[in-house]
């Protein structure tokens, strides 16, 4: 069960990302590994996977994720699978990841290019406003402890 | 003379108002109060209208306006006709009752213009209606000729030190003062009927030797060269009288560039400067640390996006985490790859073999099977349980953690945002006293003193040639003299001609005595009431108006000057100077100030106030007055001698504006 030793991230156009982290972004210096957690995840949202490209290029190093972000890519594997086996898999893992990520850039340049520069902030506090607003009604096992909220 | 009543009909924002006046020796000051705008001039102006048939303080907002209510007029139909008048009652010493009106009609024509109504019939010059009532016995007896009696009683020339504007007293007086004392003392004297004669005089004195045709032709030839040095001498004097304007007016400029300079000092930038430059410090740290923030809150934010988008997937595998964990699956209590290892080896960790199908051997086996390949990832597991557990504890957190970053954001904004407000003050401040433009006052005032300079030349040169025209002039009028000496036929010409002569002297002479003795009273006067009244007793030593008319004021060193008086110092001297005037010009007359105390500060203001009543004694005056000037403090100073207290009110209705006059505080006494 020995797997092919995984320490890099990919995607279909450098490119892309490389805008996203330059001087007229908002998003100007973050670290390539936090524009992939944040494509991923808006991928993951929507649902949607788009399979990478044989030429496809190089982003980020693995070994430059945090352990939650790691947990991160490996639930939103177990939850497209619906399964945990697939944490045996770390290619799967990443590739999902991966895929996801290359769906959800296409949403986040245009999330960060829209409206006014100085508005980005809030317009993503906002947005994730919304969004906590929504998981907190989607979950109803308690996970989001009621008490902690200011509301 | 006091005033009882005024009655105003369509008089600009007047409708129809009637004021009635505190005539009481003891209660003789009337209070009428309102915003600025709402018509205190106008009721100085429908005074003078009344009086001289001008507004004399119009203001430049209302120049060019018809003096008819501007609601009433649209009220008009076409041809309609509105009657606009101001009556005005008054008391003399003696009791006698004396009604001045004046009004004038307006008609509106086509397009809803006005046109007014010369009314040929009237007694004005300017096609108004003017009529003066006297109360003889118990019937009211009209006047002959008002605008006469009305001069004679009130004369226009000094209207203006008896109905003033108390906002511009000071630039009144103090700008070109040598040349405002003069003109003032020249008009208090009324003396203009011996200048007037003086001028009648000198004309037919020069007449008399053009008229003579029996000259010889040398005398001829004199009198030829003396009438060239009388017009010479007319030149001279109107050179010199436009030399002396010209000089004034660059002493008013000298003054007023100087009243800039002294009032913003270099000090007063270089605190402003320092305080600009402290703002914008405040305002760079206070950026830097918004700016900082703001990062903050984005990476906090970039960094909580996965977790809230992913909240869901993170959620439901830590759910089947909590199951296995729950199911004593994670931990297991076997790892599927330790029994691989056992099964390999063949023998068991309690040293059983099971290297052999044996019963042992498929117990392990059983075993193997049932045991999940996930357990191979247990410790991973349990790590994963944790991280997930952890990450919805800070998803939980979130709501806090923005709303925390929100308040400090927005709290520093607000900071940042009154810092620019206060620096947008100063730099306000600073671009009103710019440095280049102190450089270009500075300029200016230097321009002006090299005008007045050259002026001062120019009048000296002036003066120098008048004189040596005037010595001529005496020179060739002797010579005339003794060629008519020679023959008796021109005696009685030379008589006629000495008795000029010697009536110019005796005018001229009598002339300057008036002048300068009312020129000594009023310094006198003022002088009297300005160091009784002003409260830096020990300061102020002596007051004098010069023979130039110019005023000057001297500490008890003896220095200073008038530039070293603070606002309400000024204020004093001025109202010091006007009731000198007054006292000395012998017309009673009541005393109308609009803004008294305008410009002066609130603790001068109430030393002013307290003050008002002992510099118009026996005076009824009336005080139009805006609702800031006429403080508590004010009021509690005057309120002994308030007879009457009114307000305006002013109301800027759709089609034009009206004011009313309201009674308030003080009940009348009068």
């Amino acid at each position: 069960m020995e797997q092919k030793v995984l320490d890099r991230l990919y995607v279909n156009k450098r490119d892309d990302f490389k805008r996203l982290v330059e001087r007229d972004s908002p998003l100007a210096g973050y670290d390539y590994k936090y524009i992939f957690m944040l494509t991923l995840t808006m991928g993951f949202v929507e649902g949607r996977r788009i399979e990478l490209e044989a030429r496809k290029e190089e982003l980020t190093r693995i070994e430059y994720l945090s352990d939650k972000e790691k947990s991160i890519i490996k639930a939103i594997a177990v939850a497209t699978t619906g399964g945990l086996k697939v944490l045996l898999n770390k290619k799967k893992i990443y590739t999902i990841a991966e895929e996801y990520a290359a769906s959800g850039i296409t949403l986040l340049t245009q999330k960060v290019f829209s409206g006014e520069y100085g508005s980005y902030i809030k317009r993503l506090g906002n947005e994730l406003e919304e969004k906590f607003k929504e998981i907190k009604g989607k979950v109803s096992y308690g996970s989001i402890e009621k008490e902690n909220i200011i509301s | 003379m006091n005033i009882e009543s005024i009655k105003l009909q369509n008089f600009r924002q007047y409708r129809n108002v009637e004021i009635g006046f505190s005539i009481s020796d003891e209660k003789n000051f009337n209070i009428i109060q309102g915003i600025t705008g709402a018509g205190k001039t106008n009721l100085l102006n429908a005074i003078t209208w009344c009086l001289y048939g001008k507004e004399k303080h119009i203001d430049e907002k209302s120049k060019g306006y018809s003096i008819a209510n501007n609601l009433s007029i649209r009220e008009l139909k076409e041809n309609g006709k509105c009657k606009v008048g101001i009556q005005i009652q008054f008391r003399d010493e003696e009791g006698k009752k004396i009604i001045i009106g004046r009004s004038r009609e307006f008609k509106k024509i086509e397009n809803g213009r006005i046109m007014e109504i010369n009314n040929m019939s009237g007694k004005s010059y300017d096609g108004s209606t003017i009529i003066m009532l006297v109360l003889i016995g118990k019937d009211f007896v009209e006047v002959p000729d008002p605008e006469l009696q009305i001069n004679r009683m009130i004369p226009e020339s000094i209207e203006e030190y008896f109905f003033f504007d108390g906002e511009r007293l000071n630039d009144y007086f103090l700008e070109n003062s040598g040349k405002r004392i003069l003109e003032a003392v020249f008009k208090i004297s009324q003396i203009g009927l011996i200048s007037n004669a003086l001028k009648h005089l000198e004309n037919k004195k020069r007449e008399l030797l053009r008229e003579e045709k029996n000259l010889s032709p040398n005398t001829i030839n004199i009198r030829d060269m003396l009438d060239e040095k009388y017009i010479k001498k007319d030149e001279y004097e109107s050179t010199l009288k436009n030399f002396k304007d010209q000089k004034g007016k660059a002493e008013g400029k000298i003054k007023e560039f100087g009243d800039k300079l002294r009032t913003v000092p270099i000090s007063n930038i270089n605190q402003l400067q320092s305080e600009r430059e402290k703002t914008e410090e405040i305002l760079n740290k206070l950026d830097e640390e918004l700016s900082d923030l703001k990062k903050e809150k984005l990476k906090y934010l970039i960094g909580i996006f996965p977790f809230i988008y992913a909240f869901e997937a993170i959620n439901n595998t830590k759910q089947m985490l909590d199951n296995l964990e729950t199911a004593g699956e994670i931990p297991p209590d076997i790892k599927k790859q330790f029994l691989l290892k056992l099964l390999e080896t063949g023998n068991c960790i309690c040293g059983t073999d099971i290297s052999k199908d044996n019963i042992y051997r498929e117990k392990v086996k059983e075993l193997f099977v049932k045991c999940d390949d996930i357990t191979q990832i247990t410790s991973e597991l349990i790590s994963e349980h944790i991280s997930l557990s952890s990450i919805i504890k800070e998803v939980n957190n979130f709501k806090k953690e923005h709303f925390n970053y929100n308040i400090k954001i927005n709290n520093l904004e607000e900071k940042v945002k009154n810092e620019n407000e206060q620096l947008k003050k100063i730099n306000d401040q600073i671009k009103i006293i710019d440095v280049e433009e102190i450089k270009n006052w500075n300029n200016k005032l230097n321009e002006y003193r090299e005008f007045k300079e050259d002026y001062i030349v120019k009048i000296a040169l002036c003066q120098q040639q008048m004189d040596t025209n005037n010595k001529e002039i005496k020179g060739l009028e002797e010579i005339i003299d003794k060629e008519l000496k020679k023959e008796e036929k021109f005696k009685k010409l030379q008589k006629k001609l000495d008795f000029y002569h010697k009536s110019l002297d005796a005018f001229n002479n009598i002339k300057s005595n008036i002048m300068e003795e009312v020129r000594k009273e009023i310094e006198e006067k003022t002088k009297q009431q300005f160091l009784e009244l002003i409260w830096k007793k020990d300061t102020y030593g002596n007051i004098k108006i010069n023979e130039n008319y110019e005023i000057s004021i001297t500490d008890k060193y003896g220095e200073g000057g008038i530039g070293t008086l603070s606002a309400g110092e000024t204020q004093i001297l001025a109202l010091s100077f006007i009731s000198a005037l007054n006292s000395v010009s012998g017309f009673n007359m009541p005393i109308i100030i609009d803004t008294p105390l305008g410009r002066i500060a609130k603790e001068p203001g109430i030393n002013i106030a307290s003050n008002l009543p002992k510099f118009f004694k026996g005076k009824q005056v009336t005080l139009l007055v805006t609702d800031t000037e006429y403080s508590i403090e004010v009021r509690e100073k005057l309120l002994d001698k308030i007879g009457k207290e009114y307000l305006i009110n002013f109301k800027e209705l759709e089609n034009g504006s009206e004011a009313e006059v309201v009674s308030y505080g003080t009940k009348s006494s009068g």
